[in-house]
């Protein structure tokens, strides 16, 4: 090693030596996603606990019914993996990979609706506040345990996780409530279901802003 | 230089906290990751952004997965402290010496024979920065595509395609200006 990069280091050691204790590697982000996946089935259990099941379940065509649950599900836990997999260096999908996993949650939130519209009947919501409530409930503590984990992990963009953490979030959040509400509308599929987890996209972009800038501020000092 | 299993085996240690390996880290990666950082400012800041990245380096080691290479994982790390200093400084990255001896890496898989009469260095100037970067972690640093993929965050599959237009560009730029001369 040269002197000045000698020096250099000296410079560097005295940074982090206060902060060299041993530390357990994150574990895959495929794993951390099953965790997020424990915790929105708690909720949706308890949601499901509390509003019971759709009324109109032994009505629907099940292979139908349960394809688009699954599918919002696969949706859903694949938003919130790439969302772990943005906090890990060089492990961040591309940009091709991300706008496809962000259409597809598009997708599931506003064009589910629309089909699941043609094969049943038509039958209004009980109440859009009972949904965007079982939505919260499900949506929120997974967006919150979501970012714990993006916190552990080193994001570079941290707007970019929260969005996806947080479409995520609403679309595994709108399974839940597709097992539950009865509303057969798109319009109320559109409106109350997909507005309540795109808040949820906005909320988790907001997060992410206010991390980019407390990170900023903290390289600038 | 260490192997790249030397290398991960180090950060291991590190992850154990043992400040040895991250000196030994820090000798065989600095001087790469300064090469790099030049790319992307002038060598006086390469140095202090060179501190920046083991910084950040030291901040994200949690993330980093044993079995896995760690220089595409650090060269990611350096690539987004480069960013976000450009960023900051509100410019484009500075040109490309034609001293610098780094060329004669790219020279080898262009047209060394070429490379005698024309300024390579001139010739990388007239590529578009992806290109260039595309260039330089292949031929430079001699990252594979799909390590280059993970450094950069697109597909390996466009990093093949910015590589061989990248060559196909650097070609017919050095032949032009041999047909002119």
């Amino acid at each position: 090693m040269t002197d000045q990069r000698r020096a250099e280091f000296s410079a560097l050691a005295s940074k982090i030596v206060g902060d060299l204790g041993a530390i357990r590697p994150l574990l895959p982000p495929e794993a951390r996603t099953l965790v997020v996946a424990l915790l929105a089935a708690s909720a949706a259990t308890t949601v499901l606990l509390v509003l019971g099941l759709r009324t109109d379940i032994h009505t629907l065509p099940s292979g139908i019914f349960l394809s688009l649950l699954a599918a919002r599900i696969a949706v859903g836990l694949a938003l919130i993996l790439f969302a772990l997999r943005e906090a890990i260096p060089a492990a961040t999908p591309h940009p091709g990979a991300r706008a496809v996993a962000i259409a597809s949650g598009f997708g599931a939130l506003f064009f589910f609706p629309h089909l699941f519209a043609w094969i049943a009947e038509a039958r209004e919501a009980v109440s859009s506040a009972v949904c965007i409530t079982g939505m919260l409930a499900v949506s929120l503590p997974s967006l919150a345990i979501t970012f714990w984990l993006i916190g552990r992990g080193y994001a570079f963009h941290p707007v970019h996780s929260g969005v996806l953490a947080g479409l995520g979030s609403g679309v595994l959040a709108e399974a839940a409530q597709f097992l539950v509400c009865p509303g057969t509308s798109p319009f109320h599929g559109c409106a109350v279901h997909g507005g309540a987890a795109i808040g949820t996209a906005a909320c988790g972009a907001f997060i992410g802003w206010l991390i980019a800038t407390r990170r900023r501020r903290r390289d600038l000092l | 230089m260490k192997s790249d299993d030397d290398l991960a085996a180090l950060m291991r240690r590190y992850q154990e906290g043992d400040q040895d390996a991250f000196r030994e880290i820090y000798v065989n990666t600095s001087p790469g990751i300064e090469r790099y950082l030049r790319r992307w400012s002038d060598s006086a800041r390469a140095g202090d952004l060179t501190q920046e990245v083991f910084l950040q380096v030291h901040r994200a080691r949690r993330t980093y997965r044993a079995g896995l290479p760690l220089l595409p994982w650090m060269f990611a790390i350096a690539r987004h402290v480069a960013i976000q200093h450009v960023r900051s400084q509100g410019r484009r990255l500075p040109e490309v010496q034609s001293d610098d001896s780094s060329i004669v890496a790219i020279a080898g898989s262009a047209e060394a024979n070429l490379l005698a009469r024309h300024d390579l260095g001139a010739a990388m100037q007239q590529l578009s920065d992806e290109h260039r970067e595309a260039l330089w972690l292949t031929d430079v640093e001699g990252f594979n595509s799909s390590e280059i993929a993970r450094i950069t965050g697109v597909s390996a599959g466009t990093i093949r395609v910015r590589i061989h237009r990248a060559r196909q560009k650097l070609k017919n730029i050095l032949n032009d200006a041999a047909a002119q001369s």
